[in-house]
């Protein structure tokens, strides 16, 4: 096993690296220096986009050769989008759509 | 406008957590799980999720420390798993910047969720007031109480964890559900025209997809996501439009 202190030295730069990443756009930004009216541009609009990808990243596994867990997802993701869209209430769709995906996978 | 009381506040944030609570400690335990099978105590989970606090590289991480990696490995694969990370902070730079002592914190533990519930919550939202202090503790809230679900799951996880009676299978669905609903929301007011940059982001992510394969999608996607963005704001077209609504 891997002795106490290079356990602790390897926790110690996953964290220091891990705040790095996080840190970019505010240690080019954070200070005085104003950012580029087009990255601000930029900025505005990726939410909405990396949300999309997010989506994405999160079915990414998924293939027909799994057929339980493909459908059972594209059926959860049906009813949380619809009853997103006539309830929007976050809790509801999140709450429900987890429950049919989690009853799916078991019987299919 | 109406300020706040910190009960008000405190509850909002509280509420608006919640979406995030039930994967938080289930991914959380999972963790926990997988550390102890390694060897490693609660202690561990308990420091590992206070001082790194992110969510895949901690799976990682497991591996890292149970093969006791070089430093240079570490690093390597902290910065590759993580770079995502780097496109989340823009969005804040200058929200966080008025945050004083809580701006450390903010830029911390800016996970996936807690981007995308912060993204959710803007300032029409909050209360209905458009107070934006009471925005920003509320922010800070939700991002120490995402944390504080994080670091119970994975320290239950490791004490706990094989003994529980019932299968979790598939509870992992509702941090998927979690991005689709903030994506409707993002793009549920038409006028904003934000749908056409969530379209972007969603066949731009399905070409990378395809191209690289499901492990190493993410980061061209962003990067060509941002550069598309780039050049629809760039083009004479969107400057017409722009001049056009002044």
């Amino acid at each position: 096993m891997t002795s106490t202190t290079q356990s602790l030295i390897i926790i110690l730069i996953a964290g220091l690296c891990t705040l790095l990443t996080r840190a970019v756009p505010f240690l080019i930004w954070g200070g005085k220096r104003p950012m580029p009216p087009l990255i601000k541009n930029i900025a505005d609009k990726l939410p909405a986009a990396i949300m999309a990808i997010l989506v994405i990243y999160c079915l990414k596994d998924l293939s027909p050769a799994h057929p339980s867990a493909f459908f059972a997802s594209f059926a959860a993701l049906a009813v949380v989008v619809i009853l997103h869209l006539w309830k929007r209430n976050m809790l509801l769709s999140i709450a429900v759509g987890t429950i049919v995906y989690m009853v799916l996978i078991r019987w299919m | 406008m109406v300020k706040k009381t910190k009960t008000q506040i405190f509850r909002f944030a509280f509420l608006k957590s919640i979406p995030v609570m039930l994967g938080y400690i289930f991914l959380g335990t999972a963790f926990g799980i997988l550390l102890s099978q390694a060897g490693y105590s609660f202690l561990w989970a308990f420091l590992i999720s206070l001082i790194v606090y992110a969510g895949s590289m901690q799976f990682v991480l497991v591996s890292l420390l149970s093969s006791a990696a070089s430093p240079l490995t570490v690093i390597m694969m902290t910065l590759f798993i993580n770079s995502r990370h780097i496109f989340y902070g823009l969005s804040f730079v200058s929200e966080f910047k008025k945050m004083k002592w809580r701006y450390p914190y903010m830029v911390f533990s800016l996970t996936d969720e807690t981007y995308s519930v912060l993204c959710g919550c803007n300032e029409d939202t909050v209360f209905n007031t458009g107070n934006a202090d009471d925005r920003r503790s509320v922010w800070f809230f939700i991002s120490l109480f995402h944390q504080c679900y994080w670091i119970f799951g994975s320290v239950c996880g490791a004490l706990i964890g094989q003994l529980l009676p019932f299968d979790f299978t598939g509870i992992d669905f509702s941090m998927t559900a979690l991005f689709v609903v903030i994506l409707i929301e993002q793009v549920y007011d038409l006028k904003t025209g934000k749908f056409k940059y969530a379209c972007i982001g969603f066949f731009t992510a399905l070409v990378c997809l395809f191209i690289f394969g499901a492990d190493r999608f993410l980061l061209p996607a962003l990067i060509l996501t941002v550069f598309i963005i780039a050049l629809c704001e760039q083009s004479p077209k969107s400057k017409y439009h722009q001049n056009r609504s002044k």
